[in-house]
């Protein structure tokens, strides 16, 4: 397999695009933004190369688009093991000298090829942040490439350095597409970067989209934005925001796509349906195969080798199962011909013995007309051990008559078995969600 | 505690069970009075799960977590006295 680095050396134009002033809370500065080229990044990745004497193990953090992608180019295919460090830092499975600058070379040494082992971070959502083995093909395979891509303008609204975020910079860079940097905390700076920059396509998180669609800088727009390509990926998706971007977006293809850092598989699903047919439990989608477990847990297998080979990189933290599939540990549930997730298998609460996953009971708040954002978690019982509690935010557009809190509890009642129903729904004014744009399940929501 | 004021302790338990009741798909027995055995009220232990949940929101305590219970309430009046003397100190 080529490299990553000849992959992209006979592309020209814009690569990257990033706002030096991101954080600033100036106005639009022109000044701010930089631009780099194709051409720029090969040369100093190659550069960087020229030097000699690269480490078979480093560790690269994220501090401007740029940097991060010439080392990333520069290091592929020869360094032995790439740490893709998060803004709070992993300790490395073993004991290394690694800092905190943009890229650090903990071990010397003499090698000028290698296959690279990529050590991705997981968001620890539900858990504590673990590393993750990839290899460039298990990274790569899942990349649409094709001319027609190359005039597409991506905005990355994730972290570059987590499995959402890589996807969408390798999409871009082997298409010798531009990458504009959107991985700033704020949602009107960033639609003010997708507006300026004329960002055709976005991939983010449901949470991030709704963000988005309540900022009101979308459809406030004039001239109206342009955006062709809508992923939702990352959390479960919902029938309304799915209906909702639809609306808003008529001529932009939508899809959700389920992966996982695990798993580092996946699809896609583009019939503006939440979940995906329950057809492709037995035909497969997108070359992986699919099945559900007793426990209503999805396995999949892209291919048995590939997996095999991350099993043995993973050691224990990647489950395969004898015929390679690779465990999820997503929850689904088969209903109408269609599978829809449920929840993560270990992030469930835990109510008297009776399992509920938090987004299921989000996935229900969200279908009232009444909500428009929703955090689930658990609140410590001293007689069930734990019972659910809701966070909403309400939809502004809506003439609530009666108590709010009472309607989404009948609500609830309608869809959720009794063990399920919220105990108490506080209405917020807005939901924290975390550096990965997901958000933060347990009771103090931290930034991860 | 006053006697008064027990009755409306008693009066605000009662509210939050109704609410409670509505919530937990749970239905109450027509008349609720001192005698009244906890688990015969209507509630099951997920409604009165709820209930103590809610008892924590309107009146800041959860007796059941902050005191070395020996024996747990077995009645309605058991289930007021205890909340009565948390809330006493």
């Amino acid at each position: 397999m080529l490299s990553l680095l000849e992959q992209v050396s006979n592309f020209t134009g814009v690569a990257l695009v990033h706002n030096t002033k991101a954080d600033s809370s100036g106005n639009d500065d022109a000044q701010a933004i930089q631009c780099t080229t194709y051409e720029t990044l090969i040369v100093e990745a190659k550069a960087l190369r020229a030097k000699g004497n690269l480490p078979c193990q480093a560790v690269l953090s994220f501090e401007n688009l740029t940097t991060f992608v010439t080392y990333l180019l520069a290091y592929e295919s020869v360094v032995a093991n790439l740490y893709l460090q998060p803004e709070v830092p992993l300790a490395l499975p073993n004991k290394s000298n690694a800092n905190k600058s943009s890229a650090s070379t903990p071990d010397s040494a003499d090698k000028n090829t290698a296959a690279t082992v990529w050590h991705l971070p997981t968001s620890g959502t539900t858990g504590t942040p673990k590393w993750i083995a990839h290899t460039s093909a298990s990274l790569c395979r899942a990349i649409k490439q094709g001319q027609q891509h190359q005039q597409t303008r991506w905005a990355l609204c994730y972290q570059p350095f987590r499995y959402a975020g890589l996807q969408v910079l390798l999409q871009s860079l082997l298409n010798g597409a531009t990458l504009v940097d959107c991985t700033t905390a704020d949602t009107t700076k960033k639609v003010d970067i997708i507006r300026r920059e004329k960002v055709n396509a976005i991939s983010a998180t449901p949470t991030l989209w709704r963000q988005f669609l309540l900022s009101s800088a979308f459809s406030d727009s004039s001239p109206p934005f342009t955006i062709e390509k809508i992923t939702l990926g990352g959390e479960i998706t919902d029938a309304p925001l799915l209906a909702l971007l639809a609306s808003q977006f008529p001529n932009a293809k939508i899809m959700h796509v389920y992966a996982s850092t695990e798993a580092g598989v996946g699809f896609a699903v583009t019939d503006s349906q939440p979940g995906f047919p329950k057809q492709w439990l037995t035909t497969g989608v997108n070359e992986n195969s699919l099945k559900v477990d007793s426990e209503d847990v999805l396995w999949i297998k892209a291919n048995a080798a590939q997996n095999t080979e991350l099993k043995k990189i993973n050691n224990t933290i990647v489950e395969v199962d004898s015929e390679g599939y690779v465990n999820t540990n997503d929850v689904v549930m088969i209903k109408d011909n269609r599978v829809y997730f449920k929840g993560r298998a270990n992030g469930a609460i835990n109510v008297g013995g009776q399992k509920v996953h938090p987004e299921h009971v989000e996935q229900v708040l969200l279908q009232s007309p009444l909500v428009s954002q929703a955090r689930v978690y658990a609140k410590k019982s001293s007689i069930m051990g734990q019972l659910v509690v809701a966070d909403v935010v309400l939809s502004a557009s809506k003439d609530i008559e009666t108590k709010p809190t009472i309607a989404l509890l009948l609500h609830c009642k309608k869809h959720l078995a009794r063990f399920e129903m919220p105990t108490k729904i506080n209405v917020t004014d807005s939901i924290a969600i975390n550096a990965s744009g997901k958000i933060g399940r347990t009771q103090q929501a931290s930034a991860e | 505690m006053s006697d008064l004021n027990r009755t409306e302790l008693a009066q605000t338990i009662l509210d939050t069970m109704s609410n409670v009741a509505v919530i937990a798909d749970c239905t109450l027995i027509d008349t609720i009075t001192d005698e009244t055995v906890l688990l015969q009220s209507g509630l099951d232990s997920l409604g009165f799960a709820m209930l103590v949940a809610q008892l924590e929101e309107d009146l800041g305590i959860d007796p059941f977590s902050e005191m070395q219970l020996a024996v747990y309430p077995r009645t309605f009046g058991e289930f007021t006295a205890l909340y009565a003397s948390a809330l006493e100190g």
